[in-house]
């Protein structure tokens, strides 16, 4: 499975869309940071770590992760590549390793450049003081995000599994990210009394920020933890299941 | 002579619908064994299960003497060309192949440019699989399949969309390879005039039903018009 991995990293790293990707996500993060700085409407952040807890509440991220992982994994299964090396592990579940792994690696390269960019960009553009905030609760909400992240990119890795469909599962990804099922936990909440939001994946990356309660944090955590888990073991399912096409 | 593939009424089925029916297979080693059948009648199907890409609903496969389930620890000693060949087109093949070796933990130095001149394809390693022919794609799939050094190779229809000059290279490697290597190749195909330039022993698929099974020492007239019977008189 190690060499499975590495297999997948080496394609990784030479695909043109990664790139494509890492360069999306420098130019929207100067952008948006540009067009906070002109749009006097906003409350102004104080510092560069509120500014990127809200952009990455805003699913751009959470967007282009999906793009990411659904252009890699579909290529593979598409041109038919999976053919050459399904039959080479000992069990057929290993072969969602190599893809959930990836996952994480892309995760963590796209949460480096748009934590990177969006601190770069605010201290270009609103001064040096900008970027005095704790180094360690950015990188414990960037942690806690990631997780997350992750999570949301092996959920849409097992709808792809499930429906074969790059385009369908790309829809369901951006129709999350874009907050569509803010509406029926409203709903449910409405009916219910009961927020079944803050235990879903979507809505814990929208609302996690730099001033949130240590209790919200943990919450974000085990809910990350608890759908990464449960999404690892549906893949092996589904992939012991299927017969590769 | 030593029994590289055996099945015993394999079965695969889809809902209702029996694709592969009670298949009694039997391949030795070094042979060329042509699958031969129609286009639906099941031969990919049967090469799926034989490679493990897909299980069978009912039956057995045994693989270099191993069964079922032990058989997924041999599987790694077979090579694939199922279909199309499986490459990625904005890759240069060299890199798909080296792919395939990062994915076997091959590297040793020169492997794949040696694969490469097995297959024809030195001259072209660099070069996009986008902007190579039919014929080319097909060489890259084989060489694909070649890596690891297996000792049998399933080949479907690999044939397919080539040009008379392109199937007779093709050939002419399949023929190479099983000589000087000593592999043991599945081919399957529906053209019977092609496959019998090349396979040793054949087996005559129709409607998932293995209906004959025959060496090619005893292919006669009587093979040919059998085959022509089930086909309806198409070659």
């Amino acid at each position: 499975m190690t060499k499975m991995i590495k297999m997948d990293l080496y394609r990784f790293f030479c695909s043109v869309s990664t790139w494509i990707i890492l360069f999306a996500i420098a130019a929207l993060t100067f952008l948006s940071v540009v067009l906070v700085s002109m749009n006097t409407s906003i409350q102004p952040y104080s510092n560069a770590g509120e500014l990127l807890a809200a952009q990455i509440n805003g699913g751009t991220l959470m967007t282009l992760c999906a793009i990411a992982v659904i252009i890699f994994v579909s290529t593979k299964y598409k041109n038919g590549f999976i053919k050459n090396i399904a039959n080479q592990l000992s069990r057929r579940e290993l072969l969602a390793f190599p893809e959930i792994i990836v996952s994480s690696v892309a995760c963590a390269l796209y949460f480096f450049a748009y934590s990177t960019c969006s601190i770069v960009a605010g201290a270009v553009i609103f001064g040096n003081t900008f970027i005095t905030f704790s180094f360690l609760d950015i990188i414990k909400l960037l942690i806690v995000q990631f997780v997350l992240h992750w999570s949301f990119c092996c959920l849409l890795l097992l709808f792809y599994m499930l429906t074969n469909s790059a385009t369908v599962t790309m829809v369901i990804g951006f129709l999350i990210s874009f907050k569509i099922l803010n509406v029926i936990y409203a709903l449910v909440e409405r009916f219910s009394h009961f927020n079944i939001g803050q235990y879903m994946l979507d809505a814990n990356i929208f609302q996690l920020g730099m001033a949130s309660a240590k209790s919200v944090y943990i919450r974000a955590v085990i809910v990350g933890l608890i759908f990464l888990f449960v999404e690892i073991v549906l893949l092996c399912m589904v992939m012991h299941k299927k017969d590769i096409k | 002579m030593e029994v590289l593939v055996q099945t015993h009424n394999l079965t695969k089925q889809y809902r209702q619908h029996k694709v592969v029916s009670n298949v009694n297979l039997s391949v030795n080693k070094g042979e060329i064994y042509g699958l031969i059948g129609r286009n639906g009648a099941g031969k990919t199907t049967i090469l799926r299960l034989l490679c493990g890409l897909a299980k069978p609903t009912e039956g057995e496969i045994s693989l270099f003497g191993q069964k079922n389930h032990d058989m997924i620890y041999t599987q790694n000693r077979v090579g694939i060309l199922i279909e199309n060949p499986g490459v990625y087109p904005n890759m240069s093949a060299k890199d798909n192949v080296k792919l395939k070796c990062l994915a076997m933990g091959i590297s040793s130095k020169g492997y794949i440019a040696e694969l490469l001149a097995d297959v024809g394809l030195s001259a072209a390693g660099k070069k996009k699989v986008k902007h190579f022919s039919v014929g080319m794609k097909q060489r890259l799939g084989i060489a694909l399949s070649l890596v690891g050094n297996p000792e049998l190779v399933l080949l479907d229809e690999p044939i397919n969309g080539l040009d008379p000059q392109g199937m007779a290279e093709i050939r002419e490697m399949i023929i190479k390879l099983n000589k000087e290597k000593g592999i043991t190749f599945i081919i399957s195909s529906h053209i019977l005039g092609e496959l019998s330039k090349i396979a040793t022993s054949f087996g005559i698929i129709d409607k998932g039903e293995l209906t004959k099974q025959i060496l090619k020492t005893a292919l006669t007239e009587d093979l040919e018009e059998y085959y022509l019977s089930l086909t309806g008189g198409i070659p």
